[in-house]
């Protein structure tokens, strides 16, 4: 694996004039088109020419003493699901290829450029972003940096945006999260991911999944990258992140359905991260939440992801529902079976719950849980079967997708040690807590 | 231990009063119930002796504490379900201790919480196995260990065995009794089952649509209820309820059903005096409808009425019949006859009238 770097590591050598935007972008473009690399599945597109155009301007400027951001000249790739002017946005389908293009970018995208960051490709993603697992049939699977030889699932929907950091294409990449999409994949690959409060990024520009529960967030080296990229996806201030004091830090592990189904690897990393947190003066303690339990039923018609994929997709699976993902289309078409009555006794429930919830956790400075209940299986293995595939996808949505139901915050860390398999540890918080639960996970960072 | 005390507690969600001035005193290591249907406030009660609600007004005391401002984990309770995820690459002594090495408790202190708990659930020779070396019924144990190893004062039970099958639910049933009499502990059980309710509890707490109905030992619930409600939620098969009216001919006191007349004991008519007249309801529980054999049994003293049996269902050791009488239906619980009852069989029935129940009709409230 290339050696990662930080925004800020890069930025610093930016500044000092060690290395140049034009040089960085270089060697992303090269790890890209290795051809023993992850590049050709981890991309849909790359924007080569365009990106050292970019590289050089920020060059220029940066000769001239201007800089616009932390990120300005770095190489960042976006989700083949956000919208570039000119192009048509196929969210890692075929069935949208020939659709109208983008009249504009994505709010995201124009963010990003306006930053000065160099936008080097479009990353591959599961079909419309509509699975935890990151696999895809029509543009290949990328696979997992850790335990290349076997081939295991990068995670989902967002497995190219992983795959472009982990492999040094990208200094980060942006995703979306609907029920996990940003956080799975930055689990099982070993890396840091942060999906905000939904209201906090819009979303004008990206293709829908569920209006209700879709979220932008960044996949990165780092708890300050993220934090740094989430500033800006945001349209806030870029701040410097101070970490939380871990001594007195109240924190809850919820016994109630998010330790169920842990592998071996995942629960001895978690309870390792637990022991080490508690040493270092963190209250930490174990509570109930009933409400955790009740999800399943709340949802049991396929929940808003089901009924909002239906209402955008219906037209274009009765067109040319053939050139679909199958296990993608059966998980849109559940959708189809909701009532509006369902969806407006689903609406309230939500709300009541998210009450529940958050008076719950009124106590507490976070929550911690594992991202995913097991580590990243091999891709083969859920290719051949349906059944292993839906078990697997149900297991790595169900603890990030309890947050985005919350429409609250989350980041997921490494916790795992050096050498083993990836296992992210999630620090969530309710709405708008985002810099807390930042300032936290950045204080559990440098605890491994 | 301790004991539990709320006093005028009000949850109030916009205008809705899911609790309504509920006092009630749980004693130290009882085993108290709180029961009713769904939507009856008593697992908001529960939330907010956990701590996991707030209260609008009244006051919850653990022990000599007021805790209405405690946080639930300051409050010495500890609630239990069954989902209580064990660590899988854990033996049962680390799972059971793993919550108080993160509270930073020494070791010492550890293995002896954790052996005594093992010692009341009876799993001291488990504790060196894996969660995948476990029953399913051991694991719940261990699961309950965790919970006990805190010292809490007071368990609270929300539901706990509402997701298992019938047979395994009989079963949990005996055991979460004998825990309470090994643990000494005072227990805050909340179910919707009546059986759970009747099988378990020191004492019961029935509650509807936010108010307190009724408080008593199992047995005096059953045969005193206090009210309609109380009356048709405890039994099972349910209290017979049928609208009647009082009436005194020839100076002797009568239950007009319409269809049939039954005679007014003695000991109940000056309760009943001021009834006359009046629209009230019969209570009648199906074993005190019993059937009628002229040679054997006495009766045609204003107690017996004619009927037909739509549905036998026939349990083993004891029958369920459902009778029509007129316009009214009925289902009595009767003893197995030597001569099974024939569905559409014409018969006889007689009513232990010294066991009725007549209420309001108006107030529900229990008459006599």
């Amino acid at each position: 694996m290339p050696p990662m770097t930080t925004i800020q590591e890069y930025a610093a050598a930016l500044r000092a004039g060690r290395s140049s935007s034009l040089a960085i972008t270089e060697a992303s473009l090269e790890r890209i088109e290795a051809p023993a690399g992850e590049g050709a599945r981890a991309f849909t597109r790359v924007y080569a020419e365009a990106a050292r155009a970019t590289a050089r301007a920020s060059d220029t400027l940066r000769a001239a003493g201007l800089s616009r951001s932390a990120i300005d000249g770095l190489p960042i790739s976006i989700k083949d699901i956000l919208d570039m002017a000119g192009e048509t946005t196929l969210a890692g389908s075929v069935v949208r290829i020939g659709e109208p293009v983008a009249k504009e970018h994505a709010d995201v995208v124009k963010r990003l450029l306006a930053a000065g960051a160099v936008i080097i490709g479009r990353t591959n993603m599961t079909e419309f972003a509509y699975s935890g697992l990151g696999i895809n049939p029509h543009y290949g699977t990328p696979l997992n940096p850790w335990d290349r030889e076997t081939g295991r699932i990068p995670g989902g929907s967002s497995s190219g945006a992983a795959v472009s950091v982990s492999d040094g294409m990208a200094v980060a990449g942006i995703g979306t999260d609907t029920g996990g999409s940003v956080r799975i994949p930055a689990a099982l690959c070993g890396l840091v991911g942060f999906k905000p409060t939904a209201r906090r990024v819009s979303t004008r520009g990206a293709l829908p999944l569920s209006a209700n529960l879709d979220s932008i967030g960044p996949i990165a080296t780092t708890v300050s990258c993220c934090a740094c990229l989430d500033a800006i996806l945001a349209g806030d201030a870029v701040l410097p992140l101070e970490p939380a004091r871990l001594r007195g830090l109240r924190l809850a592990v919820p016994t109630t359905v998010v330790l169920e189904n842990m592998d071996a690897q995942v629960a001895a990393s978690f309870s390792a991260a637990m022991t080490r947190l508690s040493a270092a003066g963190a209250l930490i303690d174990e509570i109930p939440l009933p409400a955790f339990a009740r999800l399943a039923e709340i949802n049991a018609t396929g929940g808003f992801t089901a009924a909002e994929a239906w209402a955008w997709h219906r037209h274009l699976i009765e067109r040319s529902g053939d050139r679909y993902d199958p296990r993608v289309m059966y998980r849109i078409r559940r959708g189809s079976k909701m009532s509006a009555a369902d969806f407006i006794e689903l609406q309230s429930a939500r709300t009541l719950w998210v009450a529940e919830v958050e008076a719950d956790l009124a106590a507490f400075d976070a929550l911690l849980m594992p991202t995913t209940p097991i580590v990243a299986p091999p891709v083969a293995e859920l290719v051949a079967s349906d059944d292993a595939y839906r078990q697997a996808n149900a297991l790595m949505l169900r603890n990030p997708s309890i947050i985005n139901f919350l429409d609250g915050c989350a980041l997921s860390i490494p916790c795992h040690e050096a050498g083993s398999a990836p296992v992210g540890l999630m620090v969530c918080g309710p709405a708008m807590h985002d810099r807390r639960a930042l300032a936290i996970g950045l204080a559990i960072e440098s605890l491994r | 231990m301790s004991s539990v005390v709320l006093k005028n507690v009000v949850k109030q969600f916009g205008s809705v009063a899911a609790v309504d001035n509920l006092s009630i005193e749980i004693q130290d290591k009882e085993f108290a119930v709180l029961v009713g249907s769904s939507g009856c406030g008593k697992t908001t009660a529960l939330r907010m002796i956990a701590g996991l609600e707030t209260v609008s007004s009244g006051q919850i005391y653990i022990g000599d504490t007021l805790v209405n401002d405690l946080a639930p984990k300051d409050r010495d309770i500890a609630m239990v379900f069954q989902n209580y995820a064990l660590y899988p690459h854990m033996n049962v002594r680390d799972n059971m201790g793993f919550g108080l090495k993160i509270r930073q408790l020494t070791k010492e202190e550890i293995d002896t919480r954790v052996e005594e708990a093992a010692d009341i659930l009876g799993i001291r020779d488990l504790l060196d196995r894996k969660p995948k070396e476990l029953s399913g019924g051991q694991r719940q144990r261990v699961a309950v260990g965790r919970a006990i190893v805190r010292k809490p004062k007071v368990f609270l039970f929300d539901e706990p065995l509402s997701n298992l099958d019938a047979k395994l639910r009989v079963a949990m049933r005996a055991e979460i009794s004998k825990l309470h009499r090994r643990l000494e502990a005072t227990i805050i059980y909340v179910t919707h089952d009546q059986v759970e309710a009747m099988t378990m509890a020191d004492r019961i707490f029935i509650m509807n649509k936010g108010v307190l109905q009724q408080t008593g030992v199992p047995l005096e619930v059953y045969a005193h209820p206090v009210n309609r409600f109380v009356a048709g939620f405890i039994g099972s098969p349910g209290m017979n309820f049928i609208d009647v009216t009082l009436i005194v001919e020839n100076g002797v006191m009568f239950i007009d059903a319409g269809d049939f007349r039954l005679k007014v004991p003695q000991a109940f008519r000056a309760d009943l005096e001021a009834y006359v007249g009046r629209p009230v309801v019969l209570g009648v529980r199906p074993e005190d409808i019993a059937a009628h054999d002229p040679a054997t049994s006495p009766g045609g003293d204003g107690n017996v009425l004619k009927a037909c049996a739509d549905v036998v269902e026939t349990l083993g050791s004891e029958l369920f019949v459902y009778l029509t009488s007129g316009t009214h239906s009925l289902v009595a619980r009767m003893a197995v006859p030597e001569r099974l009852l024939q569905v559409g069989q014409a018969l006889e029935v007689i009513l232990k009238l010294s066991k009725i129940h007549i209420f309001d009709k108006e107030t529900s409230r229990t008459i006599v």
